[in-house]
């Protein structure tokens, strides 16, 4: 009877969890070069609310090959949020970098950092999870164990266990919460305008500090009424007027 | 570091033998180029140098003339410029020569020798007539158009000379102004300058002060000015005439007498008109990067060092030089180098010559290496059309190599992280190609997800519940009867109404009274064997449980007690009646909480 019941219960769940959408048409297009149709297609699903990785880098791919810069970024940056590691989008995320009038200057990540980065994206978020789970039910059923058995011996065993799961479950569970954490942030943005001038304020009369332009990924760090406070990589800031900008 | 100090040496020693080298120019000329037999001519000699020559020239024999007197002079003229000291000596050999023959004669060149070096002096040409009382006097129309034509004669002339006739577009041609001048000049205006329609121009020389020197034109001694000087670029094939220039000159006729003190004289003097074929480049074989140089040149590169570190800029000069329209043309493109960033060049022009169009074109590169390694400069390409061959031209840089050592300064280094693709990718990668996708959500957040942890909590919760039950049941054996007294007297229960369906009521009491014993003495965990009424009731008492009960309790079990011993015999009725009482007791003890 219970059985059931769940079963009744998870059942919308997984019907949800389930639910596909049709790229198709849209990746038809894209592979006879008709960008715009395929633009039109993959917008639609996007207007939905729909978010998927796939669905990310190909609208990047196609803003790529319509020359639209910022919108291309756009969209393998948030394509980027959901798989960080994926090598295609690296190297075409890098082409379009190069292509950016603004090159973006930088310290070259550490060995170290590598590694550590490469570690910290090696999972997605979503099996990050499913390893918290899956070790939290382990803590509980050896807990259970430990908690029926008898013998002094399994006792001990059981001890262990619970020890080296609440480890690996501390450290999912950190991941998990710092990879949710970082998707759900939104100050980032990517200049969308061709150029665009940095006010020292947030008004026109103020004086310009520097001009950036289309697909430059910028730091946002205040907002004013129509105008957003931005951080360069440089660490230089600026007052530009916020429909130059789309968030990430 | 020797050859250099040699040349070094070589040079000097050459400029000191330069400067001790005495300036000599020769110069010969006539007075007249045609004259008549009953005239004279004179004919003079002129020697400058900066110091006083001893040495006499040598006079050949003469054709057609005889030298019938001679005379010399010497004069000597210090200038004084910006305190820098000039001297110069003039001296003169003036001789009278009487024609003999009709006919055209030439004076040789005369020689003069000076430490060695013999200077010589141009060819004369004369045109000796019949005399003059013999002659008719030649239509003075014509004569003028002659001397118009050919210059021969006359006091005050302009001439425009271009060094070429026939240039390319683009070909730089010279085309200069000079006014000859018997008569000493003290006024000169310009009343109008030709305007060159058709080129591009460029003045490279604008007399400002009325100086002249002295040539010989046509074996006649002229003061000659130079007016002014240009240089033409052709912009379009086409044949061109540039107009003539005209001046307004004012000169002083020379004095008659000691009282008269001269006049000046105004003439307007055209100049000679030049007619320009311009040509079109061939476009035969014309390269597509033809960069419309025109000329001759010469390309080469050098690096201000061949050996630099990450970060640290190096200079990489492209010089074309040569002769050509420097001003008309861009330098070749730097290829692209990989790891190598490079800056728009810096481009200067730095023309030497009269005219302007010989010298260097210099493009300055700045480039910034990114990486350690060994690099090379592709050799680079300059097409130019060759006016000396007439064809188009594409000439080449030699590579150059150099070093680009590791920055031990510099921890971490600038880097346009995309720079290091793209040498492996020209074109993005593919789009993923799944045509079915599901929406991504963070599972963390769904309800399953959660409910898979609440259903744990729950097992866990169970799992300590059931474990205290069994502890207390191991321990407690009070506790373990209590919990097994509803079951033994649901046993006990069915024995009896067996019993009673199948009319055994002789078994009744005894199963009754055990039924009812068990059960007491489960819930209050006393031992059933052998306990008397007394204990039981007292123990009930013990308990605080109502009296009533206790005296029912009490009552069966006495009666059950005698049923036993008297074996009394009772109808099914007072049974069923018993078991009635029997059940409402058993009731009653299990709606009481013993602990």
């Amino acid at each position: 009877m219970k059985k059931i019941i769940l079963i009744i219960l998870l059942l919308p769940i997984f019907s949800t969890l389930l639910a596909e959408f049709d790229l198709s048409d849209a990746n038809e297009f894209y592979q006879n070069q008709e960008y715009e149709k395929a633009k039109d297609c993959y917008e639609n699903l996007i207007k939905k609310g729909v978010k998927n990785f796939t669905l990310f880098y190909n609208l990047g791919n196609t803003y790529f090959q319509l020359e639209k810069n910022g919108f291309s970024r756009l969209y393998y940056e948030k394509a980027a949020k959901i798989k960080p590691l994926d090598a295609d989008l690296i190297d075409n995320l890098n082409l379009l970098k190069y292509k950016l009038k603004d090159k973006e200057v930088g310290t070259e990540p550490s060995f170290m950092s590598n590694i550590f980065k490469n570690i910290f994206y090696f999972f997605p978020t979503n099996t990050l999870a499913i390893f918290v789970l899956i070790f939290f039910i382990l803590i509980i059923i050896s807990t259970i164990f430990l908690i029926i058995l008898r013998s002094n011996i399994s006792k001990k065993v059981f001890k262990i266990l619970i020890i080296i799961f609440s480890i690996l479950f501390l450290i999912f569970l950190i991941l998990t919460i710092f990879r949710i954490q970082q998707f759900q942030q939104e100050n980032t943005a990517v200049i969308i305008s061709g150029s665009v001038f940095a006010y020292s304020g947030p008004s026109k009369d103020f004086q310009q500090v520097f001009t950036i332009h289309e697909g430059l990924k910028v730091q946002i760090e205040k907002y004013d009424k129509n105008w957003v406070l931005i951080k360069l990589k440089s660490g230089s800031g600026g007052w530009i007027e916020k429909k130059n900008l789309v968030l990430i | 570091m020797k050859k250099v100090s040699l040349i070094l040496i070589l040079l000097f020693l050459i400029s000191l033998k330069i400067a001790n080298c005495d300036e000599i120019s020769v110069s010969a000329y006539v007075n007249k180029t045609e004259i008549s037999l009953d005239e004279t001519l004179q004919f003079t000699i002129e020697i400058n140098s900066s110091k006083s020559i001893k040495s006499e020239p040598e006079f050949p024999q003469l054709a057609g003339l005889q030298i019938i007197g001679q005379s010399s002079s010497s004069s000597t003229s210090i200038e004084i410029i910006n305190g820098k000291m000039s001297k110069s000596v003039t001296k003169k050999y003036v001789y009278t020569l009487q024609p003999i023959k009709i006919g055209n004669f030439n004076i040789p060149p005369i020689t003069i020798k000076y430490k060695g070096d013999e200077y010589r002096t141009k060819i004369i040409r004369l045109k000796i007539l019949a005399s003059k009382a013999k002659k008719t006097a030649p239509n003075p129309i014509i004569l003028q158009q002659q001397e118009s034509i050919k210059s021969n004669g006359k006091k005050i002339f302009l001439e425009a000379i271009t060094n070429k006739h026939k240039p390319f577009v683009g070909e730089p041609i010279t085309v200069s102004y000079k006014l000859y001048s018997r008569e000493n000049l003290v006024g000169l205006n310009a009343e109008k300058f030709p305007d060159f329609s058709g080129f591009i121009k460029e003045e490279t020389y604008k007399g400002k002060s009325i100086s002249s020197h002295i040539e010989i034109k046509n074996g006649m001694r002229y003061y000659c000015y130079r007016i002014s000087e240009f240089t033409l670029f052709p912009t379009q094939a086409k044949k061109i005439t540039i107009e003539p220039m005209i001046l307004l000159c004012e000169y002083r006729v020379s004095t008659r007498s000691f009282f008269d003190f001269g006049r000046t004289e105004q003439t307007r003097i055209y100049s000679n008109r030049i007619d320009i074929n311009v040509q079109q480049l061939p476009k035969k074989n014309k390269p597509a990067d033809f960069s419309g140089a025109v000329g001759n040149f010469y390309i080469n590169t050098n690096l201000s060092s061949k050996d630099t570190k990450v970060g640290e800029s190096i200079t990489l000069n492209l010089i074309i030089s040569g002769t050509g329209n420097f001003k008309m043309f861009n330098s070749p493109k730097l290829p692209e180098l990989n790891n190598i960033n490079t800056f728009e060049p810096e481009i200067s022009d730095n023309l030497t010559g009269a005219h302007h169009i010989q010298g260097k074109k210099i493009s300055k590169y700045l480039l910034v290496p990114e990486e350690p390694g060994e690099y090379e400069i592709p050799e680079i390409a300059f097409t130019f059309f060759d006016t000396e061959i007439d064809k188009y031209r594409k000439i080449f840089t030699s590579p150059i190599k150099f070093t680009v050592k590791k920055n031990g300064k510099q921890t971490k280094k600038s880097y346009y992280s995309a720079q290091k693709q793209i040498d492996v990718h020209t074109d993005i990668c593919f789009i993923k190609t799944e045509n079915k996708i599901k929406n991504f959500s963070f599972i963390f957040y769904k309800f399953w997800y959660w409910l898979i942890i609440c259903i744990s909590f729950l097992l866990l919760a169970i799992a300590i519940i059931y474990k205290n039950e069994q502890d207390k049941l191991l321990q407690d054996r009070g506790y373990f009867r209590a919990k097994f007294a509803d079951k033994n007297l649901q046993k006990d229960m069915k024995k009896i109404k067996i019993n009673l369906l199948n009319n055994r009521f002789d078994r009744f009491f005894i199963l009754a009274e055990n039924a009812l014993r068990n059960y007491i003495s489960n819930r209050l965990n006393i031992s059933e064997k052998g306990t008397q009424i007394k204990e039981i009731v007292d123990t009930l008492r013990r308990k605080k449980i109502d009296d009533g009960l206790i005296k029912n309790i009490e009552d069966f079990l006495m009666l059950t007690d005698q049923v036993r011993f008297s074996k009394i015999q009772f109808t099914k009725e007072e049974i069923n009646s018993k078991f009635a009482i029997l059940k409402q007791i058993i009731s009653n003890i299990s709606k009481i909480k013993f602990r």
